[in-house]
């Protein structure tokens, strides 16, 4: 074995299979860790392929059944291994000023939902939040009316950026799009838009 | 270097098959034994181990573990049996998978990652990269790069950016 010198990167002499075999292994957080060693690494862990064999955090789903008691909507979270107490609360307590959250999309651990008001008009508002940090934002141009047909999805990928996006498509009673845009935000601080038009 | 031994059979009659080392050690196994690797069953089905199987980036010495590995778990992966001695228990097996994998230096068994890979015999790589990933679970990035001797090629403010994009997993 002298023909590897110590100091050598051993792990170079690793095809990109094997050292995503073994990084699959790993628990989240020493995942997450790893992404700190060295960019080639990061980049592999980042890689959308890769990223399906890797362990995830906070894996599971979200759906609706209907309460015979209350007569009401009841949101749910089921953990994907289907064992333990649910890791999410799918009340979303931390949001503020939601009667009902609807989850629409979520990306990388982070949440895109559409949260319900009733002060008189039936309204709503997008936020994005990590369920597990309980950090959220709310998108700007609230209060939309909650007829109006819009479609809304979450781009956020942790290792390129702490930035997420939202594309949200307005279309009419023909699903013909009539408008979109987009929204570039990052959970806690200021919003920037990016773009938005009509077609 | 003479091939005629290629033939050999066993006093069991299975067939023996000629392993040869990038530095020209040589091997005698049978074939129960040389087809846990996916690499040479395919080869014997092939026939084309007959003058024996020339393994170019694999040296004598992990070649040397990889060959004992395989003696070793034959009698689990030929279910058969007939042509084998008294396979190992469950337990010595164990046993003797955890010495082999605990007992290695970090090239050895990074080497030995790639002679399991390039022979494909998964459960010998399934072993080696989990040794591999327990070596890295609950370390610190500094402690994976001192571990491995992984250079630490980031700019200072890639790295900042990463531990604050997954501040959660590097708080202890």
């Amino acid at each position: 074995m002298e023909d590897l010198p110590v100091g050598r990167n051993l792990v170079a002499s690793l095809t990109d299979d094997l050292v995503v075999d073994i990084l699959r292994r790993l628990p989240v957080r020493s995942v997450c860790r790893s992404k700190g060693v060295c960019p080639y690494w990061r980049d592999l862990i980042a890689d959308h392929d890769h990223r399906k064999k890797m362990p995830q955090t906070l894996s599971g789903f979200f759906y609706t059944g209907f309460s015979e008691e209350r007569l009401a909507a009841e949101h749910h979270f089921t953990n994907v291994t289907g064992i333990g107490m649910p890791l999410i609360s799918p009340t979303f307590a931390f949001l503020p000023q939601c009667k009902e959250v609807i989850p629409l999309d979520s990306c990388n651990g982070l949440l895109l939902c559409r949260c319900l008001q009733f002060d008189g008009v039936s309204k709503f508002h997008y936020a994005v939040c990590n369920p597990a940090t309980e950090e959220w934002v709310m998108l700007p141009d609230a209060n939309w009316a909650i007829d109006e047909n819009r479609i809304a999805c979450l781009c956020f990928d942790p290792a390129i950026s702490s930035h997420f996006h939202v594309v949200e498509y307005v279309e009419d009673e023909a699903e013909r799009v009539t408008g979109w845009r987009s929204i570039r935000l990052k959970l806690g601080y200021g919003v920037s838009m990016e773009m938005d038009g009509m077609v | 270097m003479a091939a005629a031994a290629a033939e050999a059979t066993t006093d069991g009659g299975g067939k023996m098959i000629i392993l040869i080392s990038a530095d020209g050690k040589r091997f005698e196994v049978t074939e129960a034994v040389a087809s846990q690797s996916q690499l040479i069953s395919n080869m014997i089905e092939d026939d084309c181990t007959e003058n024996g199987v020339r393994l170019p980036n694999v040296d004598g010495d992990i070649l040397t573990m990889v060959v004992d590995y395989c003696n070793m778990h034959a009698g689990d992966a030929a279910a058969a049996g007939d042509t084998m001695k008294a396979s190992s228990t469950e337990e010595e097996l164990k046993k003797f998978d955890a010495e082999l994998v605990q007992a290695l230096e970090n090239p050895v068994l990074f080497k030995l990652i790639l002679a399991a890979n390039f022979l494909n015999i998964k459960s010998l790589l399934d072993m080696t990269c989990q040794r591999v990933a327990d070596m890295m679970s609950g370390k610190t990035p500094e402690q994976m790069r001192e571990t491995f001797s992984i250079e630490n090629d980031f700019t200072p403010e890639e790295e900042a950016a990463i531990r604050q994009e997954n501040a959660w997993a590097f708080d202890d």
